[in-house]
C-alpha cells in the first residue's frame, strides 16, 4: 500500500538538499538516499533497509488551477511540483519528518494527493 | 549519504506487482509512482496490481496508461507471438482488512479474495455498478494512425494539432509523461522527451498525454514496425450532456476525417466515436448506452478501391465517400444512426 503526496516548492531537490534532509530529521538513526540510475528518483532507506518514501523528479507547473486540484490544502504560491510516494508499511513517522524536512529544504511544503 | 540503487514503491505479492491507492476523494491519477510501477512491470514481465477503495475511478490519463500496459483483461503479445506477462488490473477493495473482497474495476464483476483474484462468469456486482448513479455526459473519441518515414528527426505532435480545434476542442498547450501535465506544448520537446513505456523493441511504446487545459487530452504512442514508424493520436473532446440528436457530432467527425485525408494524404487512418463517460473521465464503469461508431477515415493503404466499395447497396444507412485521387484516394465512412459498437 503506498500513500501518495507532492511536493510543491521552489526549487526542484538535489543530492545535496537530499542530505540536508538526513541532517534535519529528529532520529539519529542511519538513514540513506538511494538515487535510481537516471537520477529520475530517490528512495530514502531506513536503518533496517526498508523503504520510507520514494521522491520523483521535480517538474514546473503549467496549470497551477489542474495542480492545485489535485492536493489537499494547496498552498497560494508554488513553482514545482514533485511526486512523492510513501509504502504504507513504512513508519508514517520518520517518513513525513523526512518529507517535511525536504519540503523545507526546498522552499516548499508538502500535500496529500486526491 | 547517498547511494547508487532504485527500487519501485509497490509490494510483491503473488508473483504480481500490487500498488494500494489512498485518499480523500475519488480519482486515481497517473502521477509518476503509478509509472514507476507499470514501468517495472513491463521490464520484469509482471502483473500490475491497483487496489482501491469502491469510491475511486481512473482519471483518463490512468485509465490510458493501464491499458497501454496491457491492461484490463487484455494481454500484450511480445515477439514470436509468445504471450506476455505484463498487463495491469484495477482492484476495488470492500469489507475490513482480512476479509476483503475485491472486485474488477472495470466491471464491477467480484473478483475473489486477496488470495485469490480470479473473475469467474457471472458473480455478483457490486453496488456501486449496478447503480445508475452519474449523470449522463458525452465525449468525442478520436483515435488516428498515422505511418512516418523512419528519418532521423521525426517530430511527434502534429496530428494532436491538427485534431484537437476540428474536433471542437482548443490546441494543445500542456503535455507530460505523468499527472499533472506540466510542460508547455512543443513538437520538438514531445518527441525528445518521449520515454519507452516498456515491452522489447521492436514493441516498445513512448507514450506522452496533452491537454487543451479545457478538458480535452489525449495519448500519443510511437511503435516501429517494417514499413516506418507509426504515430498513434488518440484521445477525447467533452461535449456535455449525451445529444439526443448525433447528427451535429457525426457531422464533425465527417468534416475532421476529410480534413485529415487532405492534410495527409496516403499515411493517415482514424476512428470517430461518441462515448457515455463519467464527468470529466474518460469512461464509464457503468454507461447508460454502448459507444456509437461516428466515421472512419481509411487511407489507401489498407483499401485501395473505395469506388467499389461506395457502390455496395448493401450498406445500411451509412454513406462512404471517396476522397482524394489514385493514388492517394481514401474512404470516409459516416456511419448510420444504429451503428453501436
Amino acid at each position: 500500500m503506498s500513500l501518495q503526496y507532492a511536493m510543491l516548492s521552489r526549487n526542484p531537490w538535489t543530492t545535496n538538499s537530499l542530505d540536508k534532509t538526513i541532517a534535519k530529521m529528529k532520529s539519529s538513526l542511519p538513514f540513506q538516499w538511494a538515487l535510481s540510475e537516471d537520477g529520475e528518483a530517490a528512495d530514502l532507506i531506513g536503518p533496517d533497509g526498508y523503504l520510507l518514501l520514494s521522491v520523483h523528479r521535480s517538474r514546473p507547473i503549467l496549470y497551477r488551477e489542474h495542480a492545485a486540484s489535485m492536493i489537499v490544502g494547496p498552498p497560494k504560491t508554488f513553482h514545482l511540483w514533485t511526486d512523492v510516494s510513501v509504502p504504507a508499511y513504512a513508519p508514517q513517522g520518520p517518513a513525513m519528518d523526512a518529507l517535511n524536512a525536504l519540503a523545507r529544504a526546498c522552499r516548499g511544503t508538502a500535500h496529500q494527493v486526491v | 549519504m547517498v547511494q547508487e540503487r532504485y527500487w519501485p514503491v509497490a509490494d510483491e505479492w503473488a508473483g504480481d506487482f500490487a500498488v494500494h491507492v489512498a485518499g480523500p476523494t475519488s480519482v486515481i491519477r497517473y502521477t509518476a509512482a503509478l509509472r514507476a510501477l507499470f514501468q517495472t512491470v513491463e521490464k520484469h514481465k509482471k502483473t500490475a496490481v491497483l487496489h482501491s477503495s469502491p469510491q475511486h475511478v481512473l482519471s483518463p490519463v490512468t485509465a490510458t496508461a493501464v491499458e497501454l500496459t496491457g491492461g484490463f483483461g487484455l494481454q500484450r503479445r511480445y515477439r514470436y507471438g509468445k504471450p506476455g506477462r505484463a498487463a495491469a488490473y484495477w482492484h476495488i477493495a470492500e469489507g475490513p482488512v482480512g476479509q476483503q473482497v475485491f472486485y474488477n474495476g472495470l466491471t464491477g464483476r467480484m473478483a475473489g479474495t486477496r488470495a485469490e483474484l480470479r473473475e469467474v462468469g457471472d458473480n455478483p456486482l457490486h453496488p456501486r455498478f449496478a447503480a445508475d448513479a452519474h449523470p449522463q455526459q458525452a465525449a468525442l473519441r478520436f483515435s488516428v494512425h498515422r505511418l512516418r518515414r523512419p528519418e532521423e528527426d521525426v517530430p511527434m505532435g502534429a496530428l494532436a494539432e491538427f485534431l484537437l480545434p476540428r474536433l471542437g476542442g482548443g490546441a494543445p498547450e500542456a503535455w507530460d509523461l505523468t499527472e499533472p501535465l506540466a510542460r508547455p506544448w512543443n513538437v520538438t520537446d514531445v518527441d525528445a522527451s518521449a520515454e519507452p513505456l516498456g515491452g522489447e523493441p521492436p514493441f516498445a511504446v513512448p507514450a506522452v498525454y496533452f491537454t487543451d487545459g479545457r478538458g480535452a487530452w489525449g495519448s500519443i504512442t510511437v511503435r516501429r514496425d517494417e514499413a516506418g514508424l507509426i504515430e498513434h493520436t488518440s484521445g477525447s473532446i467533452p461535449l456535455g450532456p449525451y445529444p439526443q440528436d448525433v447528427r451535429p457530432a457525426t457531422d464533425l467527425a465527417t468534416a475532421a476525417a476529410r480534413d485529415l485525408a487532405q492534410a495527409f494524404p496516403s499515411c493517415v487512418q482514424g476512428f470517430f466515436s461518441l462515448r457515455d463517460v463519467d464527468p470529466g473521465l474518460f469512461r464509464s464503469v457503468r454507461p447508460h448506452v454502448p459507444d456509437r461508431a461516428l466515421a472512419l477515415l481509411v487511407g489507401p493503404r489498407a483499401a485501395p478501391d473505395f469506388t467499389f466499395w461506395a457502390e455496395d447497396p448493401s450498406y445500411g444507412d451509412g454513406r462512404i465517400d471517396v476522397v482524394g485521387s489514385h493514388p492517394y484516394q481514401a474512404g470516409i465512412v459516416t456511419f448510420g444512426g444504429d451503428d453501436l459498437l
